[in-house]
């Protein structure tokens, strides 16, 4: 688990060393691919727990839920359903506390186990 | 309770979760970035305006030194032509009565302000100070006897036009910004008086500002200074009609 | 299964113009149910597809004139600041031009009084405290049953100077810098005289500028004649006269000579 939370470190620290920015217009479309990447390594967490993991699920889970967010915004701004992001946000948004509940109570089984 | 196969696992979490990182980094760097540039594709007429305003600045100082030093010049004239008394009187009644000069005073201060936030949802146009609400304020001062009156500093004269160019407040032909502040010389209850009558004036300070959020002031005042109207009136189509 | 409706089924089947094998009354059943479902699904997702276009189209036709509009008020704004610098310009040079007139000169310091003197003049003519004659405009309203508010009229003011105005009378009232326009339930008043339901408005200027800029679509004469019984009407005069406004003297303010003492 440390070694997640190391990588996420890492990651921040890269894009924030390089200083990387992307167009203001676009900042929707991140914010939402953001959500829906962190429910996928919960997600992705949840399986290595539960001991059903599979690098391809997750890693094709990853960039479909990812690219499938950042679409919806696409298609609401397009049809003029600015709104439309709320739906991933809700979506994600559930499934991400839910996942995040399992990882959780997950956790602590096996810390009694031990 | 490690799990059995660690190793394989963890190396694709472990690289999903850094990109992870680098997108959130990426994100925020954005929002950072953005607060510090906003001009984006209007940055070049936006450019073209501060240049031509900075020009014009310029070309304000150039024309008051001109206007002093040929004053000057016209009042030695007036002097040697023996009409030294009623040329002084004729420069200051009508500079005092075309705006031409400072005004000080008692008075009142109105304060327009757009609203601080602006509902998801709601029309936009609702939450901002426009050309006619700042006209109205103007229009109902003058009608309570306001005897000078400038807005940001740009005092109303007879050819002033106050009108809005998209967000933006032009008075005397210079861009203005919120919070707009409109001062008055004159009976300060009167003034009251006259912008609690009159029907626009009196919805931005009852109705629009409870229900929009927003800001309107007023203050009353004494020592106000009203400063003098820095452009050019000058007729191109208008003549005095002839015969003393 | 009976025949009648296996041939029914086929009959229509066909019309839908799916060819389809004649084989067991189950097999038939079956791919009608599918071909059914593939009709409908096509029809919703080509339904959709065009729905998605349209308003596709519609939002990208939206945000195009947005985008200009913001590109429009810039061009508006700097249209603006360089009339008044023109003015300042031309302001300038005519004060250069007395300058050195003044100086070199031999009769210079009659002539220069006498241009001051003019001057002066031009600016009474222009604030309002003298009476001016002038090409501009007249522009005619008629409001029947009372619907126009002293706002409307503060708005066509504004609207006239901006559009170059240099006197403007609202019927016989000249309006200035100090002008106000108010309501009443005897109708609007301008500086307190009641102003009846059909109005004079002599504005003094580019008459071309002028009924352009009144006539805009979306402008004041759009706004205006909106309202119930409302007519305006903008019509160009080589000649007007402006009458001068009253005197409003200094009661409480004190104005303050500070240039050329």
């Amino acid at each position: 688990m440390f070694v997640l939370v190391l990588a996420l470190a890492v990651g921040v620290l890269a894009g924030l060393l390089l200083r990387i920015g992307i167009p203001v217009p676009l900042l929707t479309y991140l914010g939402v691919a953001v959500l829906a990447a962190l429910d996928s390594c919960l997600g992705g967490v949840r399986a290595a727990l539960e001991r059903t993991f599979s690098d391809r699920v997750f890693v094709f889970g990853f960039i479909t839920n990812t690219l499938m967010a950042a679409f919806i915004v696409f298609v609401g701004e397009r049809i003029g359903v600015r709104e439309l992001y709320l739906a991933a946000v809700v979506a994600f948004g559930v499934r991400l506390f839910n996942n995040l509940g399992i990882v959780r109570r997950l956790m602590f089984e096996r810390r009694e186990w031990e | 309770m490690e799990p059995i196969k660690p190793v394989k696992y963890r190396i694709s979490l472990v690289v999903v979760f850094a990109v992870l990182g680098l997108m959130v980094a990426v994100a925020f760097n954005t929002t950072t970035l953005a607060s510090a540039d906003q001009s984006g594709r209007t940055g070049d007429l936006a450019a073209v305006v501060s240049d031509m305003e900075a020009q014009r600045e310029g070309l304000t100082t150039k024309v008051t030194e001109l206007r002093a030093e040929l004053e000057t010049l016209e009042r030695t004239a007036a002097e040697e032509a023996g009409q030294r008394e009623s040329f002084n009187a004729d420069v200051e009644g009508t500079r005092e009565a075309a705006g031409l000069t400072d005004v000080t005073g008692p008075g009142v201060i109105v304060t327009l302000s757009d609203a601080k936030i602006v509902p998801p949802g709601e029309d936009a146009n609702r939450y901002i100070i426009h050309d006619f609400d700042i006209t109205a304020i103007v229009n109902a001062l003058v009608a309570g006897g306001a005897e000078a009156v400038d807005v940001n500093g740009q005092r109303i004269v007879a050819t002033t036009a106050i009108r809005c160019a998209g967000t933006t407040v032009l008075v005397n032909q210079t861009r203005l910004g919120a919070p707009y502040v409109v001062t008055a010389i004159g009976d300060a209850n009167r003034l009251t008086t006259a912008l609690e009558s009159d029907l626009v004036a009196s919805e931005l300070f009852g109705a629009y500002r409870v229900q929009y959020g927003l800001e309107v002031r007023l203050d009353k005042r004494s020592g106000l200074t009203v400063p003098a109207f820095a452009g050019v009136l000058l007729p191109r189509y208008a003549t005095p009609v002839v015969g003393e | 299964m009976s025949e009648g409706r296996t041939k029914e089924t086929i009959s229509r089947i066909k019309d839908g113009s799916l060819r389809v094998l004649k084989e067991s009354e189950q097999a038939v059943e079956q791919q009608f149910h599918e071909a059914r479902l593939l009709v409908s699904l096509a029809f919703a997702l080509v339904l959709v597809g065009f729905l998605l276009v349209a308003q596709w189209r519609g939002t990208s036709n939206a945000t195009a004139g947005l985008e200009g509009r913001t590109d429009q008020e810039l061009a508006l704004v700097i249209q603006e600041i360089a009339v008044a610098s023109e003015d300042l310009r031309s302001e300038a040079l005519g004060l250069e031009m007395s300058l050195a007139q003044a100086e070199q000169d031999e009769r210079g310091q009659e002539a220069l009084l006498q241009k001051a003197k003019e001057e002066l003049r031009d600016i009474r003519t222009i604030a309002g405290l003298e009476s001016a004659i002038g090409p501009g405009v007249i522009v005619r309203i008629k409001d029947p049953e009372r619907v126009l508010l002293a706002q409307d009229f503060v708005s066509l003011v504004h609207e006239l100077r901006s559009a170059g105005a240099e006197a403007i009378a609202i019927g016989a009232v000249r309006v200035d810098a100090l002008s106000g326009i108010t309501d009443s339930p005897e109708g609007i008043r301008v500086d307190g005289s009641a102003i009846g339901r059909s109005v004079e408005i002599a504005a003094i200027g580019n008459s071309a500028d002028i009924e352009q800029a009144l006539m805009l679509p979306g402008g004041i004469r759009a706004t205006l004649t909106a309202y119930p019984g409302v007519t305006m009407s903008v019509l160009p005069y080589p000649d007007l006269e402006v009458p001068e406004a009253v005197l409003r003297p200094y009661t409480l303010g004190v104005p303050v000579h500070n240039a050329g003492q």
